[in-house]
C-alpha cells in the first residue's frame, strides 16, 4: 500500500517535473513577471507577452541539453 | 472548442495506455481483477473530481487562472519536451505492444502466486488511477478556467468512449495511434493555455482576446518543428 502510495505520489510530482531546471526557470519566469507588475508596475500585457519568448528559450535549452536514452 | 479538443486529446492518449495495461490483465489473468481494478480506481477519480472540482469555485476568478496556468505551462512544456525529443528519436517512443508484453510477462510469473487475482487487480488499479489522475488534471485545469469544466468533462468521455470502441473492436493493445504526434499536440495545446491563463491572471487584456491563442498555438507548432529538426541534426549528443 505504502509501495502504492508513493507510486501516486511520484506520478502526481512527474506530471509537473520532468526536466528539474526547465520547471524551475520556467516558475522563476513567471515569478519574475509577475513581480514585475505588481512591484514595477510593468503592465500586465508587457510581462505576460515576454513570458512567451522566456519560456520558448528554456525549453529550447531543456531540448538541446538532453542525452539521448536508449 | 479548443477546450474540448484538448481534453479530448490528451485524454485520449492516457486512456490508451491505461486500457493497455487493463487489457493484459483480462486477457492474462481473467477479466474479473481486470474490472474490480478499474471500477476502484474511476470510483476514486470520481471522488477525486466531486472533492477538487467544487473547491477551485471557492478561489478568487484571477488567482485561479493564474495558478491553472501555471500547472498548465509546466504541465505542458514537460509534455512538449517529451515529445520534441521522441520525435527527434532521443528518447524511444511509447510501444503499447511492448507495454502489453512486459505486463502480460509479469502476470504470468504471478499466475501461481497464491494472491494472483489480487496482484492482478492491483496492477489494473495502479494503471487506471495513476493515467486517470492526469486526465483528472487535465479536465479540470483547461476546463475550469475558462468554466468549461463540463465541456472538458465531455471531451474526456467521449476520448473513454472511443478508446472502449476501438479496443473492444480490434481486442488487442492499440499500437496504431500515433500517441506521439498526439502528445505533441497536447503539448502544444496545455503550453498555449498555460501562457494565456497567466497572461489572464495577471491582468493582461490579450490581444484579440481567445484569438490570441492561435497565435501561440501557430508560435509552438512552428517551434516544436524547428527544435526537432535541430536536436535530429545535433545526433544524439546533449550540450
Amino acid at each position: 500500500m505504502r509501495n502504492l502510495l508513493e507510486q501516486i505520489w511520484h506520478q502526481g510530482m512527474k506530471l509537473f517535473v520532468d526536466d528539474g531546471a526547465l520547471a524551475f526557470q520556467a516558475v522563476l519566469g513567471v515569478a519574475l513577471a509577475t513581480a514585475a507588475v505588481t512591484l514595477l508596475g510593468v503592465p500586465a500585457l508587457w510581462a505576460a507577452g515576454l513570458l512567451v519568448p522566456t519560456c520558448l528559450i528554456i525549453l529550447w535549452a531543456s531540448v538541446m541539453r538532453a542525452k539521448k536514452k536508449s | 472548442m479548443s477546450t474540448i479538443t484538448a481534453a479530448f486529446l490528451g485524454s485520449f492518449v492516457e486512456v490508451v495506455e491505461a486500457f493497455t495495461i487493463v487489457l493484459a490483465v483480462g486477457i492474462t489473468r481473467s477479466w474479473r481483477p481486470a474490472l474490480q481494478g478499474t471500477a476502484l480506481a474511476l470510483a476514486i477519480l470520481v471522488v477525486l473530481v466531486l472533492v477538487f472540482g467544487p473547491l477551485f469555485a471557492l478561489i478568487p476568478l484571477h488567482l485561479m487562472q493564474f495558478g491553472v496556468g501555471v500547472l498548465l505551462l509546466l504541465f505542458g512544456m514537460r509534455w512538449l519536451r517529451k515529445a520534441i525529443l521522441r520525435a527527434a528519436g532521443f528518447i524511444p517512443l511509447h510501444d503499447e505492444a511492448k507495454a502489453f508484453a512486459h505486463e502480460t510477462d509479469v502476470l504470468q510469473r504471478q499466475r501461481l502466486d497464491k494472491r494472483a487475482d489480487h496482484l492482478a487487480m492491483i496492477a489494473a488499479f495502479k494503471a487506471v488511477l495513476l493515467e486517470g489522475v492526469e486526465v483528472v488534471f487535465i479536465v479540470i485545469a483547461v476546463g475550469t478556467a475558462h468554466g468549461m469544466t463540463a465541456y472538458a468533462g465531455l471531451g474526456a468521455l467521449a476520448a473513454v468512449a472511443l478508446v472502449l470502441a476501438i479496443g473492444a473492436l480490434v481486442h488487442k493493445p492499440l499500437t496504431q495511434i500515433p500517441e506521439n504526434a498526439l502528445k505533441l499536440a497536447v503539448g502544444i495545446m496545455l503550453t498555449a493555455f498555460g501562457l494565456f491563463w497567466i497572461g489572464e491572471g495577471l491582468g493582461a487584456d490579450w490581444p484579440g482576446e481567445d484569438l490570441i491563442l492561435c497565435v501561440f498555438l501557430a508560435l509552438l507548432a512552428g517551434f516544436s518543428a524547428f527544435a526537432i529538426k535541430a536536436k535530429r541534426q545535433t545526433g544524439g549528443q546533449g550540450r
